[in-house]
């Protein structure tokens, strides 16, 4: 836990600086390996598996009989399952072990005692799993992303406070100076985790019927946006300038959009309930900061933009940059889409449709899952010791995962127009049989929903190409490092 | 200049601030609302109901019906919901006193049940939602009442078995290709005679007193 410096052993005479800050860097990647392999492929398993059930559940919206004997693969527990798989195993899981890794590096500090971050790290898989089953098995609680029971948030509780003490000790112990952004982002993350998680799980075992609702859905909204928010903007504010090689644009501005943030994000959403039996001035109150919220979202913007300027053609160049700027146009856009489906009239619509499955994965996938594989590109390397094998396998992962993502969100978003616009008035006069006219959104919404399945098929190819690509890495068997790292074309000799 | 208590201050005060005039906030506001109470006709509303329909109601989570029903009614010029005939009303967070937050739902794939058991009219189209066994065949499997349904049939909720002197009163009166063979009979389990008592108590039709329920929509916002 004490200050590299100490540590570092010193050279007698003709060790420059850099040198020095070399060997510091592996110093610290030697003591983040372990644990942060651990979460990186725990996570990945998580992902496959979440993948398999989104799957599974599309194949059921297309023939409701498909696996329709087993009450343990119903579509009501299929989809929550997924849901928190996705949540709890693969995005907390990669973002916590980014986030140590980032933290320390930041802090230059070495990560302390990795053998209790991987015992915290395999706790966390037991909570998950056990979650899982107690879904499938029809213990789940009904709530979106709260899904587990609350002994199984006991577990992740217990695993959290070990990440998020080592996680302080690295703060505290950083070397004095100047603290970049994406620490507060990180840090920020690691702090409202456990007191949204906690928080609204004591307060939905005592609420009172729609208070519980109110909590739900202002949870659902800020696990994705506040916490997933946090995370994946502080580590693409590491990424950017780092493989640029650039600072951030303007410090100010990056302030000014950290605390925009975290003062508007967490009264967000309410609006999720538009419609629904709740005091209006909650609902007003989640629309008002979706607005602001457009503060930070725009400052984040411009400062990403003018930090990448003249460094554009990265994109087609490094994998890092490609993923990491996929990710923060999906920030924005997300962001916006969110918005416009947070307006009264069209909330009335959007609510309670495929719409907000769309925006939700648009947060959780466009965006962080997106940031996240920009994250594991920079630092695998660093940990394992050689480069990846193959650009090929690369693109085709980049073109898999967004075309896949995109267009599965894509088509949730329209499937939710179409359905909550057609549920918005009666279409057939003679309105004897309410059941014909109801069966006019689910037709509506139906095409959208099948075509959704389509996306599996390239997301399970990038997916499985990754999953191959990470374990030929674990392997040890990329390309020697030393050597440039893996990019899409090779720069050309004074490009940048 | 020491960044940091000032970092944490502000990460900590960003959250608590919402958290408590948010969260906690309706919490108060609602977690104090009271059953209506009519003295003179001895009318209580909502009541709380324990027993097999609580139990069905933990059935209908455990499923996790309500991933695609909803049980709440939009107001009329908001939505077609009164028109329809989910409600007669639009529903009041009193509604909810004895519920449990989640049958809110999450997606409308399927019709809305906030009333599903309601008193219907004789001559109403939609009478069959009063009888049990059109509820226990349309959970055996969906398409046999309503053509184009993309529910899941639930027949885990259901067990075949012999018939051994008469025929259970509650047996399934299944026809077509559902038909056991002779002999035999499909009797719901107990979770499933749970689940449609719950659906059967679904009732937020009954009127509620004005002034609670206007204070309740439009409390003042703080």
């Amino acid at each position: 836990m004490s200050a590299l410096s100490q540590d570092t052993p010193q050279h007698p005479g003709g060790t420059t600086g850099a040198q020095l800050d070399q060997v510091e860097r592996s110093l610290i990647d030697a003591s983040a390996r372990t644990p942060v392999l651990f979460f990186y492929s725990t996570a990945l398993f998580w992902l496959l598996l979440q993948t398999v059930i989104g799957f599974i559940v599309t194949l059921k919206i297309q023939w409701p009989t498909f696996l329709e004997d087993c009450s343990w693969l119903t579509y009501g527990r299929l989809v929550p399952a997924q849901k928190s798989i996705a949540l709890y195993g693969w995005a907390s899981l990669a973002g916590i072990g980014t986030a140590l890794w980032i933290l320390a590096r930041l802090c230059r500090v070495l990560l302390p005692r990795p053998g209790s971050l991987v015992a915290a790290g395999a706790l966390w898989n037991v909570a998950v799993a056990i979650g899982t089953v107690a879904i499938l098995s029809g213990n789940g609680r009904g709530y979106e992303y709260l899904d587990f029971p609350r002994y199984v948030f006991g577990l992740m509780f217990v695993a959290y406070s070990v990440i998020a003490v080592w996680g302080i000790v690295l703060f505290v112990n950083r070397r004095p100076g100047h603290v970049y952004i994406s620490v507060w982002y990180l840090v920020g993350a690691l702090f409202w985790f456990p007191w949204l998680v906690g928080g609204i799980n004591l307060l939905i075992n005592n609420g009172t019927g729609v208070s519980q609702a109110v909590a739900g859905a202002w949870f659902a909204q800020n696990i994705l946006s506040l916490w997933l928010g946090a995370l994946g903007l502080g580590v693409i504010y590491y990424l950017i300038p780092k493989v640029t090689g650039r600072p951030i644009h303007s410090y100010n501005l990056a302030a000014l959009g950290f605390w925009t943030f975290s003062v508007f994000s967490v009264w967000g959403g309410v609006q999720r309930l538009i419609g629904a039996p709740v005091p209006a001035w909650m609902i007003t109150v989640s629309i008002v900061s979706i607005i602001l919220m457009l503060i930070p979202v725009a400052t984040v913007t411009v400062n990403y933009y003018f930090t990448m300027r003249g460094d554009f053609n990265l994109v087609y160049h490094s994998p890092t940059i490609r993923f990491a700027f996929f990710g923060a146009i999906a920030y924005t856009l997300a962001n916006v889409i969110l918005l416009i489906g947070s307006f009264r009239d069209i909330g009335i619509a959007t609510q309670f449709s495929w719409f907000r499955a769309g925006v939700d994965g648009f947060f959780l996938y466009a965006f962080f899952s997106m940031v996240m594989f920009a994250a594991m590109y920079y630092i695998i390397p660093r940990l394992v010791g050689c480069e990846w094998l193959s650009a090929t396998f690369i693109k085709l992962h980049f073109w898999g995962v967004a075309y896949g993502f995109g267009f599965a969100i894509v088509m949730l978003l329209m499937a939710g127009f179409a359905q909550g616009s057609m549920q918005l008035a009666i279409h057939q006069t003679d309105n004897t049989n309410a059941i014909a006219d109801f069966m006019l959104s689910v037709n509506a919404f139906l095409p959208f929903v099948r075509g959704q399945g389509l996306a599996f098929i390239p997301l399970c190819i990038g997916q499985l190409v990754f999953a191959l690509h990470f374990l030929l890495m674990l392997l040890r068997l990329g390309r020697p490092s030393g050597t440039q790292p893996t990019l899409f074309e090779p720069l050309k000799e004074g490009a940048k | 200049m020491k960044p940091t208590p000032l970092l944490f201050a502000g990460i900590f005060a960003s959250f608590a601030a919402a958290w408590l005039g948010l969260i906690v906030a309706s919490e108060t506001q609602i977690g104090v609302l009271q059953p209506n109470v009519n003295e003179e006709e001895g009318d209580v509303y909502p009541i709380n109901v324990a027993g097999i329909t609580e139990r069905g109601r933990q059935v209908y989570i455990a499923y996790g019906c309500n991933n695609c029903h909803t049980q709440f009614v939009r107001d009329e010029e908001a939505a077609a919901d009164i028109a329809r005939q989910w409600g007669t009303r639009r529903t009041e967070p009193l509604d909810y006193l004895y519920s449990d937050g989640a049958v809110l739902g999450i997606n409308r794939v399927g019709p809305d049940l906030s009333n599903i058991g309601a008193e219907q009219a004789e001559d109403s189209p939609r009478r069959y939602l009063s009888d049990a066994q059109w509820h226990y065949r349309h959970l055996y499997n969906p398409r046999s009442v309503v053509k184009d349904s993309v529910m899941p049939a639930h027949r885990f909720l259901f067990h075949t078995r012999k018939i051994v002197g008469q025929r259970s009163d509650y047996a399934v009166n299944l026809t077509g290709a559902d038909t056991p063979r002779y002999g035999y009979e499909v009797v719901p389990t107990e979770d499933a005679r749970a689940l449609v008592a719950y659906l059967l108590s679904l009732d937020r039709t009954h009127a509620l007193k004005k002034p609670d329920a206007a204070a309740a929509a439009a409390a003042p916002a703080k």
